[in-house]
């Protein structure tokens, strides 16, 4: 009994520790100057040439490698440290020889915005990319011409209504799920957001003029890795989560907004 | 074949917007500013070009045919600035979107110091979760004239009859920049998002470092490798031939016999907004410590001032342009220009 006490107590922290850490695959990918080494291998299931060590991204540290699947083999994935460049016979700083299936794609509709989704087997996963990839053309040389136009002819407009000078247009809940999907493009001029739910979408967004941090107005948002918390909500009274104005402080309204008084 | 004919009338549209050619187009370029920055995404250098038909489109070795046929209007949206015009090309009416691509950054996603109190007192926050874009250079007038008309502000319309349309706007109260922005789907420039623009980052090549020593100056890492440096700690002379090169990077009091409006824009931090230290004051948004709102780095402080360098700001009362209106805190004494002081700003966007 005592044993299996111990085993599940074990079995939970190992889990628990697994969990705290970024996967090998979340540190290559998230807030790193990726370059797709191989555009032309996107939106489909990489599988040629066959049995082949095919360089797919690069990182300013990293390398990522996929060698295709053959006959019975399966592909193998491979993460390896780049010094100078990258070769796939370095020692593996993550690997998977088991994939099925590997395909990646860019996804988002503006620039501002973009990630990449991997998926491998069954699972899809989006990784946000570093947005300093806009001050290099070249490295967006690999996305569809029509991301980078700036130019349109007869452009079909959807005049789409305008919301309410400060209506809500987009809502978290504390599950992070979108209880109001992301329209704040609709907002009569600007919006802003303000610090309620601890979700990777960010908290929930109002149109409006920003005056955060005032009197009786939302907190200043101060940001997800500056907090490092793993709370659902970071609405309650005193919360660093935003910042006020001198002599004031955070509390949190009944509409789970932190406010500042 | 029409479609073709669009598509290479379009491509040179888009490459003259963006990186304006400005040779042989006298008729659009204004006396006194000669960079591209100034007519990169404008619409009123655009609207001149073809207008007067100089810019020429060929295809096949044949120049395409064309016709303005409206004025180049602003499309609101709080996601991009926009314009739109119709024009006849080759006989047939088209309606073209021209976006403006030029004249807003992205704040690159990191972990970012701010200047609560001075230089003293500094806190953290971070952008990764959030698209925060900046406006590269201030506000201009021609940005001014087109939200005085569309709110019918005849009194500023009339203002700005005497004001060239390129200069930085000077004569906006925080409450109009609160507007102008607003109208432009934007938010008035906060001081923390001004501070991460103009900080250098400690370890560029990681965003989340916390890390934050806050070099001095937003386009060097090391304070000690630029000029400034030495005339502010090292009382170092100002040397006539080292005088270019230092009011690119401030326009201060002893830049004022160089021409403004192409040094000014020539002063760049390094994530590459435009326009960072001197000039006119800059006023931001400061709802964390409300007496901090203008950026001191002007022409009104000698070089030699410390003034001249990130975080240091002071305070104006918003309600006019006399010296009682200001507050220099501990550099009262580098003042050299006195009269009127102009306020300018810029604006960001949220996305």
């Amino acid at each position: 009994m005592r044993l299996f006490i111990k085993l599940s107590i074990l079995s939970l922290l190992t889990s628990c520790l697994s969990h705290k850490s970024p996967s090998a695959l979340e540190s290559f990918f998230l807030y790193q100057d990726i370059r797709v080494m191989r555009p032309e291998k996107m939106n489909t299931k990489i599988t040629k040439p066959l049995n082949a060590w095919i360089l797919l991204f690069e990182s300013s540290k990293r390398c990522f490698f996929y060698k295709t699947p053959f006959r019975e083999k399966l592909g193998h994935l491979k993460l390896t440290e780049k010094k100078d460049k990258c070769s796939y016979d370095r020692e593996a700083l993550y690997e998977n020889k088991k994939v099925e299936y590997l395909q990646f794609r860019v996804v988002s509709d503006n620039l501002d915005d973009l990630k990449i989704r991997v998926e491998i087997n069954n699972v899809q996963t989006t990784y946000r990319l570093l947005n300093s990839q806009f001050k290099d053309e070249d490295k967006l040389s690999f996305l569809p011409k029509s991301y980078l136009r700036d130019v349109f002819v007869d452009r079909f407009e959807n005049e789409k209504e305008k919301l309410g000078a400060d209506e809500i247009c987009h809502g978290v809940n504390s599950n992070c799920q979108d209880v109001i999907g992301y329209r704040c493009e609709k907002c009569p001029s600007a919006f802003y957001e303000v610090v309620d739910f601890n979700c990777p979408q960010g908290g929930s967004k109002y149109c409006g003029v920003d005056e955060c941090g005032k009197k009786n107005k939302p907190a200043c948002p101060r940001g997800y890795e500056i907090l490092g918390t793993k709370l659902k909500s970071l609405c309650f009274d005193g919360s660093p989560a935003g910042f006020c104005g001198p002599g004031l402080q955070t509390f949190c309204n009944e509409d789970n907004i932190l406010i500042c008084l | 074949m029409h479609s073709a004919i669009v598509l290479e009338f379009s491509e040179n549209l888009s490459r003259e917007w963006k990186y304006p050619s400005l040779n042989d187009k006298n008729e659009c370029i204004e006396e006194g500013f000669k960079s591209r920055d100034h007519y990169s995404c404008q619409p009123d250098y655009m609207q001149c070009l073809l207008k007067n038909r100089l810019l020429d489109v060929k295809i096949k070795g044949r120049i395409i045919k064309y016709k303005l046929l409206s004025d180049i209007l602003l499309k609101k949206s709080s996601a991009m600035r926009s314009y739109q015009l119709d024009i006849e090309i080759e006989n047939q009416k088209h309606k073209v979107t021209l976006i403006d691509s030029c004249r807003e950054i992205p704040l690159p996603k990191r972990v970012y110091p701010f200047f609560v109190a001075k230089r003293k007192v500094k806190t953290e926050w971070d952008n990764l979760d959030r698209t925060i874009f900046v406006d590269k250079y201030r506000v201009r007038n021609w940005e001014v004239l087109r939200w005085a008309i569309a709110s019918k502000n005849n009194k500023l319309i009339e203002d700005l009859k005497n004001k060239k349309m390129l200069d930085v706007s000077d004569s906006l109260s925080p409450a109009e920049m609160t507007k102008l922005c607003s109208f432009y789907g934007k938010q008035l420039i906060d001081a923390r998002v001004m501070d991460a623009a103009m900080i250098f980052p400690e370890e560029m090549d990681n965003p989340k470092s916390k890390l934050l020593r806050a070099p001095y100056y937003p386009w060097e890492r090391r304070n000690s490798n630029t000029k400034l440096y030495d005339i502010q700690f090292r009382n170092a002379e100002i040397l006539e031939k080292d005088i270019v090169d230092i009011c690119k990077n401030s326009y201060a009091f002893e830049c004022l016999h160089l021409a403004k409006s192409d040094s000014l824009v020539d002063s760049e931090s390094w994530m590459g907004m435009k326009e960072v230290m001197g000039g006119e004051f800059q006023f931001v948004k400061n709802n964390l410590n409300p007496s901090e709102n203008i950026l001191l780095s002007s022409e009104y402080f000698t070089l030699k001032s410390k003034a001249h360098r990130t975080g240091v700001r002071g305070a104006w009362s918003g309600e006019g342009k006399t010296r009682k209106e200001f507050e220099f805190f501990e550099f009262n004494g580098d003042l050299r220009k006195e009269g009127e002081f102009n306020v300018n700003f810029r604006c960001m966007r949220y996305r």
